[in-house]
């Protein structure tokens, strides 16, 4: 969807009806969105620029970009970054401009829009990754100094020299545990304070015990001091935590970059007739919007001027466009297909379709139930059972007569050994393996309980219009006298948007026998009007394209009622009898529905279909796709309530859906997906995003989800398994420092390279490049 | 026992200029775009030496 394009089209005064004194504007729009609205300029003159540019994948695209503009004297610097696709500018303010830039950039083959970077949102997420990576960056630093020191400790430093080494130690430890460990200290007392235990509090009362009883040691000439466990435990939890936070942050760029090609900004019309252009924020209430074909209506409003015909299956699913004149009502979704309009907004904000569905998708937010994660079930057991361990063995020593100190010493090195260090490493090492396994297959996930949530899906709803199908028709039949007259129909309809005359003219473009046949040229006059049809001259004839009504067909053909979408041609030549031809058209299905279907069928999984479109369409694809249930001419609430009577009665539903009105639904499945193409408001949504074509794909999702969860369990074994050796040691007072260190560090490693094997057991899934079902 | 006075200064000095890259790093922004920076390394465009 290129948004920022020169548009020159021909508009029949005739058909622009005028509502208000204004003449109507001039035959010709010729329009240029102005960029520069998106650049920013520092103190000191220096324009700065961010094109986001979605089809720049590898490092060719990266160094063709960068070495074109490199030696650009207009520019001060340029810099691509590859994992967030973007391009930044920075040029002095007069020796160019942003609309150049970005026409450059376009020329050289690249589609960019532009991008506001310095969003506060980008902002608090580049600050908190950063914050992480300094906590991860000292507790490493630390760990690895007091490490050696320790190691001189453990092969036999005694006296002043152990002294020295613990109070160096101590120097280093508490002020970097006091800093690297603020994630799970600040964690820990918010559940303490709401009255839960989390995994953060074992790990954040391990840490302070044994670095406060360390110092004690220390202090008071003792033998063992605890600084270096206490710092590898905060940093391998800062690993996993880190990888945590990188995975969501990857998924959510992923979305930015999909949402950066909606429609951010908008044309306006003032009482004069000039045109500017405003981002969408700026739009308020009484504005005028102008719309050209092919491109979204940005605003709730009602059409002032022009006629046309408006795609409408973003938003309710319908696959044929509806008629549109002055007077109708509009929403920010739809799609303008044939005339340009000019639309008074009558709703921003809060009050329009959209904040609708939004309030939907808010109670149905409300009304599901909280999801309790692998890890959190898993916290629940653990943390106390580690917490009652460690208080089993202080008393257990203190009864038996070993005094506080000692205790207390075993009692803490039951905690770091304990540590969960593999638990806090188990999920998050795997949940990234697969993010980046499943962003390499087209598929961007959002957070890694959604991953878990797949694995446990035994309903899949599917919507109509633009998910089972690409909302891209074909030529499926022709009937009458055909043959004649389709090649010189299908050149009239070159000259359309309208989605049944591209889908002709695509039909008809690669029969090169045909093409020689007739030329564009013979048409003369060819004009098109919106909602009705077009019409041209050929040779003398009156060459028609369009409803029944418009090519003035008599009834001696009787409508043919076996397809919704269908377009007439008529040729006629003065005092002769017309000649007409019936194109029929069908919503091309998306590649790989069939095999998804077909595979989830196999495995037992309750396949519905749900669409806002009518009856007969949606019948007929079930039955195409032999899925049993399904519903028809569904609002956006209904479906909503369908799939939480679903949830209610204990299925656990995968919603797929591209609409907007599909949003709440979204929200309300266990988890959900939308492809690409779809509306933001299901990609804001949805758990998953599809980003190619094929729902092919989705079948490896599912083998990913899994075997993700398969690991998952290994991982929390194996934590099982070490804690069973470990804790009788640490109970019994054998643990010595040296050995707690090698134990969690090993667990740890183990758990990690156990997810790496996600890798392997992925190159065997089915994907959408194996073949075509 | 003289030669830890020197050593052990020196070794966490050496580990705090460690830690003091890794915090300019991350200050200059090298951690932004680390797919980039993967490919960017293969990226031959030096001009040969005449």
């Amino acid at each position: 969807m290129a948004l920022i394009t020169d548009h020159k089209i021909n508009v029949t005064p005739s058909e622009l009806v005028p509502s208000t004194q204004r003449e109507v504007p001039d035959k010709t729009f010729v329009l240029q969105k102005d960029i520069s609205l998106f650049q920013t300029v520092s103190g000191h003159g220096v324009v700065g620029l961010d094109l986001i540019v979605a089809n720049m994948n590898c490092a060719g695209c990266m160094s063709k970009i960068e070495r074109h503009f490199s030696n650009d004297t207009r520019l001060k610097k340029v810099r691509v970054n590859l994992s967030q696709k973007l391009v930044h500018f920075e040029w002095l303010e007069g020796s160019t401009t942003a609309n150049e830039l970005f026409n450059d950039l376009t020329e050289l083959g690249y589609k960019a829009s532009p991008f506001l970077n310095n969003n506060d949102l980008v902002e608090v997420e580049r600050t908190e990754m950063r914050r992480l990576l300094l906590c991860l960056g000292v507790a490493g630093f630390a760990a690895a100094n007091v490490m050696l020191l320790s190691v001189s400790v453990w092969s036999g430093a005694t006296g002043a020299t152990r002294d020295l080494f613990h109070w160096l130690s101590a120097l280093i430890a508490i002020p970097a545990i006091a800093f690297a460990g603020r994630p799970f200290f600040s964690s820990a007392w918010l559940a303490l304070k709401s009255g839960h235990l989390n995994m953060d509090v074992p790990i954040s009362l391990a840490v302070i015990l044994a670095t406060g009883l360390s110092l004690f040691e220390t202090a008071t000439h003792g033998e063992h001091a605890f600084f270096d466990a206490a710092l590898t435990l905060l940093f391998f939890l800062l690993i996993g935590r880190t990888l945590d936070r990188l995975m969501r942050d990857q998924a959510f760029s992923g979305v930015r970059q999909l949402l950066a090609f909606k429609s951010t900004i908008a044309q306006i019309v003032d009482a004069d007739g000039q045109q500017s252009t405003l981002p969408i924020s700026q739009i308020e209430v009484g504005m005028r919007v102008l719309v050209l074909p092919g491109e979204t209506i940005p605003v709730d409003g009602e059409i002032l001027i022009g006629k046309s015909d408006i795609d409408w299956s973003l938003v309710n699913g319908e696959s044929v466009p509806r008629n549109a004149k002055p007077g109708d009502e509009v929403f920010s979704g739809l799609v303008n297909l044939s005339g340009p309009l000019e639309i008074k907004t009558t709703a921003v904000g809060e009050t329009t379709l959209l904040s609708e569905i939004i309030r939907l998708m808010e109670q149905a937010n409300e009304r599901a139930p909280r999801y309790r994660t692998l890890a959190d079930r898993a916290a629940s057991v653990y943390a106390p059972l580690v917490h009652l361990i460690a208080l089993f063995t202080f008393t257990g020593w203190m009864l038996y007569g070993m005094p506080w100190q000692g205790s207390l010493y075993t009692a803490i090195s039951v905690l770091i050994i304990t540590c969960p260090c593999a638990l806090g490493l188990a999920v998050p090492v795997v949940q990234v393996v697969a993010s980046s396994i499943a962003h390499k297959h087209g598929l961007l996930m959002k957070d890694g309980t959604a991953l878990e949530k797949l694995s446990e899906i035994d309903t899949v709803v599917f919507d109509k219009t633009g998910t089972l199908t690409l909302s891209k028709l074909t030529l499926s039949g022709k009937f009458f006298e055909a043959d004649r007259l389709s090649s010189l129909a299908s050149q009239l309809a070159k000259n359309s948007l309208h989605p049944l005359s591209k889908a002709l003219a695509s039909a008809y473009q690669n029969r090169s026998s045909e093409k020689t046949k007739f030329s564009t040229e013979a048409l003369l006059d060819v004009e098109e009007h919106p909602g009705l049809g077009m019409r041209a001259t050929y040779e003398g004839g009156e060459l028609r394209l369009g409803s029944f009504e418009w090519c003035n067909i008599d009834d001696t053909f009787e409508t043919y009622d076996g397809a919704d979408l269908m377009l007439w041609a008529s040729y006629c030549q003065a005092g002769e009898k017309p000649v007409v031809a019936l194109f029929t058209f069908e919503d091309e299905l998306r590649p790989g529905v069939m095999g998804l279907i077909r595979t989830l069928k196999a495995q037992d999984m309750d396949v519905q279909l749900l669409s806002g479109d009518r009856q007969e369409p949606v019948q007929r694809m079930a039955q195409l796709l032999n899925i049993d249930h399904f519903k028809a001419e569904m609002k956006p609430d209904q479906k909503c309530q369908y799939i939480e009577k679903l949830g209610r009665n204990g299925s656990k539903v995968l919603m797929i859906g591209d609409g907007i009105n599909d949003g709440p639904s979204l929200k309300a499945a266990f988890t959900s997906l939308s492809p690409s193409s779809a509306s933001d408001v299901a990609q804001v949504t949805a758990n998953f995003v599809l980003m190619n074509d094929s729902l092919k794909s989705i079948i490896g999702l599912f083998q990913l989800a899994k075997s993700a969860r398969a690991l998952i369990y290994q991982n929390f074994a194996l934590a099982l398994v070490y804690n069973m050796i470990a804790v009788p040691i640490a109970v019994f007072g054998y643990a010595t420092p040296i050995v707690a260190a090698i134990a969690m560090s090993l667990s740890s490693m183990i758990v990690t390279l156990n997810a790496l094997r996600l890798h392997l057991l992925a190159s065997s899934y089915q994907w959408q490049e194996d073949d075509k079902l | 026992m003289s030669n830890l006075l020197f050593l052990i200064p020196i070794a966490l000095g050496l580990g705090f200029l460690g830690l003091l890259g890794f915090l300019w790093a991350l200050k200059n922004n090298q951690f932004d775009d680390l797919e980039g920076s993967a490919h960017r390394i293969l990226d031959d465009d030096d001009k040969p030496l005449k």
